[in-house]
């Protein structure tokens, strides 16, 4: 019987289960047994045989008792380390506070990013139950610069599809404008999306009010939930007038729906929805050039690619008959769901000129991510580094258990146990700081993240799960650790096993580098926005505010009554205002060479209104100054004239005489250099805006504004900003930059300082015994706080070289190099100010614990064993 | 009745365990049961029941020597305890008595 075989696996269960004094011969019988049925029956029934006989064993006269550790429940178990684990927390306060504090951090740095990805990844989400089938018609133009993707097709391409091209069940164009909604006796400048209706069903848009039975009607008009109770409360605005300006048009529309509120994170985020039947531009034409989103829906069964080689037939129409400056090189559907995805403009596919609501940009999406998970990692690493730390305190606890029989798996548990708590404390801390977090990111990058959000199931599964991985994470390695001390030497008082290992330091010192980087980052980033607002602009930036004005209907009354006004110290009109101006080329002669220069057509008085100064010549004074020109000192420069006064300049292809220079101005802000410019004369008709300057603080004077514009034009709605606006931008990145800067560098600050105190415990902790003896001797105070504190100086020390070494690199090469033409230059009182802190934060934190311990009485230092 | 009530497997395991004299392991008894009695036996319930009598005392057991055939393992010998033997004489006694106590026509004779 070459091939006789047990069952090895019935066998190993017999085995488990069988109490151990019978194991042996009942074990020989079922063999025995085993091998006659064989022979008799086959190894199948055996087999069969064989595993019924042995679930007959299975009875309470013959299993093994379960032995008293397992008879323990361990609910109990549990139950009393968390009990343990309390008491120890509340022994220990600075631990608790130190670590909750890190830890919290750290979360909510992890909840933000969390909260941040799930926006991202979850765009459109809303929209996939109806739009599995739903495509947008993309164009691949072929430009000077290669191959483009772009979301727009042009209009006369949606009739085609509605009827000449087979597989499209429906189709939606998309197109979005600025204008006037007035309802209800209230008006606002709102943003219009011009649409056909059926994307409402398309998309998935669920209706508050109305039905969808009116959308055939090319007069009603769709609002969202938020825009309704904005004109009309809570009520059913079904039904209501409302009207609608876009450019000098007037519309008359009914409310025909209201839709539902949707999440945020969706491409066609709508307020106000108007039929595109409606508008007689948008009555397609190919010789209409008017590019637009347009939406399919394919029947189902249909392959997009048919239905795209299908509309790439219309290619040669759509080039033939538009006279712009690129060539469509083919049309094709780009799937709805990968919209939310290639809308990122640093992403390689990126299509561009879409009309929808954008989905986060990766890049700030992923930057902080990853810099939350690196404070999450520090914070990890100080979380162990003071477990260590904190350990010295129970070393008697772990001994005497492990005497008294504890198992290892018992001492990791509790400390586990321990660890968790603590982490899930932090998770309370971390919400309290990720609401202001949150607020602190929605301002900077204008998102509209919510910690209301938090209460969906899937973030709350992340919120209470993440702090446990987290915890068992930071905890293992403590925890295996101090359950591995020897208790004969714990006991003996033989404290060498507190060993800082170079990982320890090393981390320490990469904290501080961090810390140090972020610090320097900061404060030149605070001196530099500084510097840069009160840097001399060669206008005054700061005292302007503009008014933009559609029509000059009542321009001359609104000039005059600011003229009036004792807060206004000046007034002018213009075509453009700084900021704004037109690229043009200039010449000295009709033939030659010409020279890029920067065009305003400004009014009488607004140079003077501005501040920028009239060197030589005069200003404008009134229409006979149609053919005169002022151009600023780096154009004379530029043309070769010392004294260009009378001269005459070729713009594009008219003559102007020259009658004055004027100082050069920071056109382009603070990122390109002074431009070459050239102002001319605009009668009152041409202006565009009108640019006041005064002493008081802008805000009043914006309020005034608008109360005398009121008064002038009650029906348009004002538009007026700051002239600082136009390099908002620019200040605000400075701004977004030295907050980065400065919360990466007061938490990494929290984080190293937390980091330092429980090493510094630590060392203070094994030293006792030395600090002791030397004291016997005649060492002083003084001399054991430097013995104790040196190498952490070097440790400061170090990292604060590599730190700033890093810092300049940075913000050299980078900041100063790219992005800022005008900037301060590094000054060493910054690298000074960056150390002090560094020497600061950490040493106060610390300073009680090492004076502490230096000034401890040495005999009871001594005594200790 | 007396104070030691046997069950009526356990009696017949215990008469069985008698028969086979020393040669009484779990396996032997199974098939000594089979042949004579016609019925099935687990070895479970077998074994359950030997352990039951011999923590009560009635029967006494000790290893024999390893043999290749039960892959190495030893076999357990069961025997009567003399505690066992008198059980058994007991339980066969009250047996008589009660046979003796039928009158003939109730159950009729061969």
């Amino acid at each position: 019987m070459s091939n006789y075989q047990l069952p090895k696996l019935i066998l190993a269960f017999f085995r488990w289960f069988c109490h151990p004094d019978y194991v042996e011969d009942i074990e020989g019988d079922l063999v025995e047994r085993h091998k006659h049925t064989t022979t008799d029956k086959g190894t199948r029934k055996a087999n069969w045989v064989f595993l019924l006989e042995v679930l007959r064993l299975f009875r309470p006269g013959l299993i093994q008792k379960p032995n008293i550790m397992n008879r323990l429940s361990p609910v109990d178990i549990v139950r009393n380390d968390v009990k343990i684990a309390v008491r120890n927390l509340r022994k220990h306060k600075t631990y608790v506070l130190i670590n909750m504090l890190g830890m919290g951090f750290a979360l909510a740095c992890c909840l933000v990013s969390f909260l941040n990805l799930d926006y991202k990844l979850r765009f459109d989400e809303h929209h996939h139950s109806t739009s599995q089938n739903v495509y947008r018609v993309n164009s691949i133009r072929e430009t000077q610069d290669g191959k483009e993707a772009w979301g727009l097709a042009p209009l006369a391409l949606g009739d085609v599809m509605n009827h000449e091209v087979p597989g499209i069940q429906r189709m939606a164009r998309l197109n979005v404008a600025d204008g006037i909604v007035r309802s209800n006796d209230k008006s606002f400048s709102e943003k219009v999306h011009i649409a056909d209706l059926s994307l409402i069903q398309m998309l998935n848009f669920p209706l508050l009010f109305g039905g969808h039975s009116d959308f055939e009607r090319d007069n009603i008009v769709v609002l969202s939930e938020t825009m309704s109770r904005k004109y009309f409360d809570s009520a059913d605005p079904v039904g209501e007038e409302v009207e609608l300006f876009i450019g000098d048009q007037k519309y008359q529309f009914t409310v025909g729906a209201v839709t539902q509120k949707v999440p945020e994170n969706t491409s066609v985020l709508f307020d106000v929805m108007v039929p595109l039947e409606r508008f007689p531009d948008h009555q397609a034409a190919w010789s209409d050039h008017q590019q637009i989103t347009i939406f399919g829906e394919l029947a189902d069964g249909v392959e997009s690619t048919v239905v795209s080689d299908a509309l790439s037939k219309y290619v040669d129409k759509a080039n033939e008959l538009s006279n712009a400056d690129y060539e469509v090189e083919q049309f094709y559907l780009q799937p709805f769901r990968e919209l939310a995805f290639t809308s990122d403009i640093d992403l390689p596919n990126w299509v561009r000129g879409r009309m929808l609501n954008r989905n986060a940009v990766g890049f700030l999406v992923g930057v902080s991510s990853i810099l939350s998970l690196l404070i999450l990692i520090t914070a990890t690493f100080n979380f162990t580094n003071t477990a260590i730390a904190f350990s010295g305190n129970r070393l008697k606890e772990i001994g005497v258990r492990k005497i008294i029989g504890g198992t290892r798996f018992q001492l990791i548990g509790q400390l586990l146990i321990e660890n968790i708590l603590l982490c899930l404390l932090s998770v309370v801390v971390a919400f309290f700081i990720g609401y202001y977090l949150i607020q602190g990111y929605n301002g900077l990058f204008e998102q509209t993240l919510d910690l209301r959000y938090v209460f969906q199931p899937r973030v709350l599964l992340f919120v209470v799960s993440f702090p446990l991985v987290v915890g068992v994470l930071a905890g293992i390695y403590p925890s295996i650790k101090i359950s591995k001390y020897q208790p004969i030497n714990i006991l003996k008082g033989k404290s060498n096993f507190m060993k800082m290992g170079w990982l320890t330091r090393s981390l320490l010192v990469g904290q501080f580098v961090v810390a140090c980087f972020a610090i320097i980052g900061a404060i030149v980033m605070t001196q530099n926005a500084t510097y840069q607002q009160n840097l001399d602009f060669g206008y005054g930036l700061h005292r302007v505010n503009v008014t933009y004005m559609e029509d000059n209907n009542h321009q001359d009354e609104y000039i005059s009554k600011l003229g009036q006004d004792p807060t206004v110290t000046e007034v002018a009109g213009s075509a453009q205002i700084i900021g704004q101006s037109l690229p043009v080329t200039v010449k000295k002669e009709i033939e030659g060479y010409g020279s890029s220069a920067q065009l305003l057509g400004v009014g009488v008085n607004y140079l003077h209104t501005v501040g920028i100064e009239l060197l030589h010549g005069r200003a404008f004074v009134g229409a006979n100054d149609k053919k005169s020109v002022l151009i600023n000192q780096k154009l004379a420069f530029l043309l070769g004239k010392s004294d260009p006064l009378g001269s005459t300049l070729m713009i594009q292809d008219s003559a102007f005489t020259i009658i004055g220079v004027v100082q050069n101005h920071k056109e382009f802000g603070l990122t390109q250099e002074e431009p070459a410019c050239v102002f001319t004369y605009v009668s009152p008709t041409g202006y565009n805006y009108v640019s006041v300057s005064s002493s008081e603080h802008s805000t009043e004077v914006l309020s005034l504004l608008e109360q005398i514009w009121y008064q002038v034009n009650p029906d348009q709605p004002f538009n007026g900003f700051e002239q600082s606006m136009l390099i908002y931008k620019q200040l605000h990145i400075n701004l977004i930059i030295r907050n980065l800067c400065l919360f990466l560098a007061i938490a990494t600050l929290i984080m190293s300082a937390a980091g330092f105190y429980s090493i510094v415990s630590l060392s203070v902790q094994k030293r006792t015994k030395e600090v002791g003896i030397r004291k016997v001797f005649g060492a002083t105070i003084t001399h054991m706080i430097r013995l104790i504190i040196k190498d952490f100086v070097v440790y400061i020390l170090v990292a604060f070289v590599i730190g700033s070494a890093l810092a300049t690199l940075m913000i050299q090469g980078v900041l100063f190099g790219q992005l800022y033409t005008y900037h301060m230059e590094l000054g060493l009182f910054s690298f000074a100010l960056a150390l002090l802190v560094m020497m600061l934060v950490p040493g106060l934190t610390v300073s009680l614990k090492v004076y502490r311990a230096a000034s401890a009485n040495p005999v009871k230092t001594l005594r200790y064993e | 009745m007396g104070k030691y009530q046997l069950g009526e497997f356990e009696e017949v395991v215990m008469l069985t365990v008698a028969i086979l004299q020393g040669d009484a392991y779990g396996i032997a008894i199974i098939e000594e049961m089979e042949q004579r009695l016609d019925r099935k036996v687990s070895i479970g319930s077998l074994q359950t029941v030997l352990r039951r009598l011999e923590k009560k005392g009635y029967l006494k057991s000790e290893f024999g020597e390893a043999t290749a055939v039960r892959g190495g393992k030893r076999k357990r010998f069961f025997s009567l305890t003399q505690h066992g033997q008198a059980i058994l004489r007991e339980t066969k006694e009250q047996r008589v008595g009660l046979w003796n106590a039928i009158p003939d026509y109730a159950i009729g004779k061969q």
